[in-house]
């Protein structure tokens, strides 16, 4: 059981209740453990039994629940040392690049993230379209993906008071993470603009793995 | 065939058995609240497993049947009628063309289910007929709309007569009895029960806690003995129905059938699926209490409970 927990660096589990259980990755970084939840997430999604009912990966976690009238925990694991492993699954990820329309105006953070970081909205652009940032995890809405790592020279806090509707298609960024508002919600994450083209963002079927570039497509007032 | 809404209660809405495969992308599994129910529902109909229904949550809701069709109503504290005639529910009944029928909840936070055979037909998104108003998925126009007045519900045709389906009625009385009966609620460990200590574990499992008026379909905030969940930081991670988080003031939450897909909240313990129903029998401000269940046993009660409902109607 060991070893096939180590084949895919998985460092110990946890039962979520009789049908789920939920696998904590080992490595020296966030990026290297997601990258190993990535790995088995791809192998898994590639032959999924009929007992597998969902898979949910996410920043160092792998949860999966399954129907606990054919298999158990055991099973589970079991199947783990045999599903192949594809050395170069690890990093197979598509990059997206998506342009955004930068926002200065009122409704929006972009001033008030640069003051407080003592940065010009330019330099708050240019950081947060630095390098291209990695889908770490999807969750709190379908296809809200965290995407990072952002520079730590972007890193701001969530708002003291979260906004009761964020807009559709919102571009935001929160302590090490951006994120895309998929649809309107409430969310407590500083907007910096929105996606130029919400439609087809919508159409990208995002992956945990998958990374983003941010390109400016404008920068208006609102 | 078709049935026209005439009154609805605060919330009722269609349900199958939920979003297969889908939490990977963020979307919640849905399905219905009180899974026994909605299966026997199915059952008493012949219909599939996974045919959808109408869930009922507080209030009355009436409906007029254009066709004569079958019907079944079941869920706990739940008052069926047709034409102001009382029935019972957990039973398949023949309704006539004209017919009114109404289901009315007796407590907010009780349930009901209203099935007709065939199942109702609605759009199909991402394998599911289920309703999820925040995700605009499912219900008549596909955007997550609960059911309003007016809106009349088709229904598909029945699926070939199988034989021998027909409830054993006090076979079925019994089993009601046994997983509707008041008791502690089982759970096993949560993922960071370890982390929250040994003192967070005993209050959760030594105290009594009341379902607050925080209940939707999303989770129940509960209100009782504070669980101290200091010093646990973490990433949020994946959880399922029946999961109970500790948020910062120590007042449990359990997560429900649209549970948001990862939480990022300390987990104490996850309810056992055969406890799921319920829990989700209880009005607001029921008092609850919770008792360890190792998860093999669990997965044991889960098996032995399908294979009593199987017996029900001798397959």
């Amino acid at each position: 059981m060991n070893q096939a927990l180590a084949r895919w660096q998985i460092d110990h589990y946890s039962e979520c209740g009789e049908s789920a259980l939920i696998f904590y990755f080992s490595g020296t970084s966030i990026l290297a453990q997601n990258q190993h939840v990535a790995a088995l997430y791809a192998a898994m999604s590639a032959g999924q039994p009929e007992w597998l009912c969902d898979l949910v990966p996410g920043f160092d976690t792998l949860m999966l629940s399954f129907d606990a009238l054919s298999i158990d925990v055991y099973g589970v694991i079991g199947w783990l040392s045999t599903i192949p492993q594809n050395q170069n699954q690890a990093d197979q990820g598509i990059c997206y690049q998506i342009e955004i329309d930068y926002k200065t105006g009122d409704d929006f953070d972009l001033g008030t993230v640069g003051s407080s970081l003592g940065l010009t909205f330019e330099e708050v652009i240019s950081l947060h379209q630095q390098h291209p940032l990695r889908v770490y995890a999807i969750g709190f809405a379908p296809q809200f993906g965290y995407l990072g790592i952002l520079p730590p020279a972007l890193n701001v806090a969530r708002l003291a008071k979260p906004r009761v509707a964020v807009p559709a298609g919102s571009v935001a960024i929160a302590d090490s993470y951006s994120a895309i508002y998929p649809m309107s919600s409430p969310g407590g994450w500083q907007l910096l603009g929105t996606v130029a083209d919400l439609d087809a963002f919508r159409a990208i079927d995002l992956r945990v793995g998958d990374s983003v570039q941010f390109t400016t497509h404008s920068i208006a007032k609102a | 065939m078709s049935l026209q809404i005439q009154h609805t209660s605060l919330l009722s809405i269609i349900v199958d058995s939920g979003r297969p495969r889908m939490m990977h992308c963020g979307v919640t599994p849905s399905g219905p609240m009180d899974w026994f129910a909605f299966n026997i529902n199915n059952r008493l109909l012949s219909n599939p497993s996974n045919s959808a229904c109408i869930e009922i949550h507080q209030g009355s809701f009436n409906i007029v049947a254009s066709t004569p069709c079958t019907i079944a109503i079941s869920g706990v504290g739940v008052i069926a009628k047709v034409n102001d005639q009382t029935i019972d529910t957990w039973r398949a009944f023949a309704v006539e063309r004209g017919d009114t029928i109404s289901v009315a909840t007796t407590e907010n936070g009780k349930i009901g289910y209203l099935g007709v055979k065939g199942g109702i037909d609605a759009p199909v998104a991402c394998g599911s007929r289920s309703t999820v108003m925040r995700e605009h998925l499912g219900g008549l126009d596909n955007q997550g709309k609960p059911l309003a007045v007016g809106d009349i519900l088709k229904v598909k045709p029945a699926v070939a007569e199988m034989h021998g389906i027909d409830a054993a009625q006090d076979v079925l009385s019994e089993l009601l009895d046994n997983v509707y009966r008041p008791r502690p609620i089982r759970v096993s460990t949560g993922n960071q029960h370890q982390l929250l200590g040994r003192k967070a574990w005993l209050t959760f499992l030594n105290g009594e806690y009341k379902i607050t008026a925080e209940h939707s379909r999303m989770g129940t905030r509960l209100a009782g003995p504070v669980i101290s969940n200091k010093l646990v930081s973490m990433r949020s991670e994946g959880l399922v129905q029946g999961t109970i988080q500790v948020p910062p003031n120590g007042q449990p939450i359990i997560m429900n059938a649209d549970h948001q897909t990862m939480g990022g909240y300390p987990k104490i313990a996850n309810v056992c699926r055969v406890d799921l129903p319920l829990l989700a029998s209880l009005p607001i401000s029921a008092n609850i209490t919770f008792i360890e269940c190792d998860t093999a046993w669990a997965r044991f009660l889960i098996q032995h409970l399908v294979r009593q409902i199987d017996d029900c109607f001798y397959l």
